[in-house]
């Protein structure tokens, strides 16, 4: 807005010095107009819009006509083929994004194709080795217990075979105690009394069989 | 001395085609009266064609005699020739050397080029477009350009004469009878300017010739309008730039000094108000030259084209 301010302040100043200026030539002027009035009348000008100059047409049709020869043959014509190649161009350039561009979507397609299989596959995978780890971890427990088991039936047949050695030897120790015993009656004259007190005693020697068990 | 400012003389004398350019006298190194003169290569005793026709005066002031005098509106048309020669061959091997469309001018050309093309020779001529538009392009350019350079300080508007308007509408005129007689053929042109109305035959012979000789007529006054047009355009938007830009000097003869708040007060508002018509008469420079071309377009298109 400050610049057409600006604009108008210095067209008003110009305005005001060219003034005296043209003050200056107002003699010339109005000898000017005289002139040209007296000029226009030896011409004859004609106010009217319509009037017709032939010199003028000869020439206009002359300038025309060599224009429109000229920019046909040099710039018209080459200016056509040019944009005809161009708009050829550009529509061969679509077809070919147009083409690249379903070729594009179609291996898109595949590609979503091939990760959604690769997903699917993952996920048999996933199962599989689920399944794996499963029968793994089944095989694995199932060994334990197998092992554990025979670590049991072996730890029993050790301790059935240690009551069988402690009962054969305590069998061994009853029957020295028995042969001792009677190498003791033997020795000495027994009476009943001591009769019972030996069997007593010796019953008493002889393990429970509650403290076997 | 405000009537000489205001003169019809004054007013015309600087909007219709002269032997010389008119500029500020303080230009003007020769003689001071702010004419330049154009040489005169032919120098002839008497015209070669004078019309005078008895009874008919008004006809006779009308056509100028032929004098072969070189006149301003020549040597603008012959310039503003030259211009579109050099953009346009400038453009061509621009185009064929190159494969894309590179700066704003090219761009702009293109986009003038183009418009011309797809807005007003397709829709209208059809199909044979194409083959009209050497001819719709110069004669938009060349019509542009003389509107153009009437815009410019102490030129003048070639377009602004009859001759040059109706030259060119005789151009359009020839051509869309030539392209129609092309395609229709010598006679089935001018037969197939008479629509077929199933007539009776009576009536048929009583009325065909009539309606043949107002088409021809039609065909006539068409071509003569589209000169008139752009000559009237042209001619009245400069008078009236004449005469706005004229009050400055009736009223400065008018008053003792020129620092007189009344010369101040109408030069600002004369400059202000030939601005402003000045960008009216951009438009319509460009507007004629459009309406020129679209309807030379229309009526080629018509012609190849009939009913």
């Amino acid at each position: 807005m400050q610049k057409w301010f600006r604009f108008t302040f210095v067209l008003v100043a110009v305005t005001c010095l060219a003034a005296p200026r043209c003050s200056h030539g107002e003699g010339h002027d109005s000898q000017h107009s005289e002139d040209s009035h007296v000029a226009h009348e030896e011409h004859g000008i004609n106010p009217s819009p319509l009037t017709l100059d032939p010199d003028l047409s000869i020439v206009t049709a002359i300038v025309f006509g060599l224009l429109l020869v000229v920019l046909a043959k040099f710039a018209w014509n080459p200016i056509m083929e040019a944009l005809e190649r161009r708009e050829q161009g550009v529509a061969k350039q679509l077809d070919d994004a147009k083409a690249i561009h379903e070729d594009a979507k179609k291996f898109a397609a595949n590609y979503e194709q091939k990760l959604a299989s690769a997903a699917d596959e993952v996920r048999s995978m996933l199962d599989e080795a689920r399944r794996d780890a499963d029968a793994t971890k089944q095989r694995i427990v199932a060994e334990a217990q197998e092992a554990a088991t025979a670590e049991r039936t072996r730890a029993l047949r050790e301790i059935e075979l240690a009551k069988y050695d402690a009962l054969h030897e305590l069998r061994q120790n009853s029957v020295d105690l028995a042969f001792g015993l009677a190498r003791n009656v033997v020795k000495k004259e027994l009476n009943s009394a001591d009769h019972t007190n030996l069997i007593q005693e010796a019953l008493e020697k002889l393990p429970s069989h509650e403290s076997l068990n | 001395m405000s009537s000489s400012a205001l003169s019809s003389d004054q007013i015309f004398g600087h909007v219709k085609d002269t032997p010389y350019f008119h500029v500020p006298r303080a230009f003007d190194v020769f003689d001071g009266d702010g004419h330049f003169k154009l040489p005169q290569p032919i120098e002839l005793e008497r015209p070669i064609i004078l019309l005078n026709i008895d009874g008919m005066d008004e006809v006779n002031k009308m056509v100028e005699k032929l004098d072969f005098k070189l006149t301003k509106f020549m040597v603008l048309e012959l310039v503003v020739a030259l211009v579109i020669a050099v953009i346009f061959i400038h453009l061509a091997v621009r185009m064929t050397t190159s494969e894309r469309p590179k700066g704003k001018m090219w761009n702009l050309l293109e986009s003038f080029l183009l418009f011309i093309r797809d807005d007003v020779a397709r829709p209208a001529i059809g199909h044979d477009a194409d083959k009209f538009l050497p001819y719709l392009w110069t004669i938009f350019f060349f019509v542009l350009g003389c509107n153009l350079i009437g815009m410019v300080p102490w030129m003048g508007t070639p377009t602004g004469a009859l001759a040059v308007t109706g030259v060119l509408a005789l151009a359009t005129f020839l051509v869309v009878i030539g392209s129609g007689m092309a395609k229709m053929g010598p006679v089935g042109f001018w037969v197939g300017q008479v629509p077929d109305m199933d007539l009776p035959f009576v009536l048929a012979i009583l009325l065909k010739p009539m309606i043949f000789v107002i088409e021809i007529v039609g065909i006539l006054i068409k071509h003569f309008v589209l000169a008139v047009r752009l000559l009237a355009n042209m001619f009245a938007g400069h008078i009236v730039l004449a005469v706005l830009v004229a009050f400055i000097g009736a009223v400065g003869s008018s008053v003792a000094t020129y620092y007189h708040p009344l010369f101040v007060g109408v030069s600002v508002a004369s400059i202000f108000g030939a601005t402003a018509l000045s960008m009216l008469e951009l438009f319509v420079a460009f507007l004629q030259a459009y309406i020129f071309t679209f309807l030379s377009a229309l009526f080629i298109g018509m012609a190849v084209h009939p009913h």
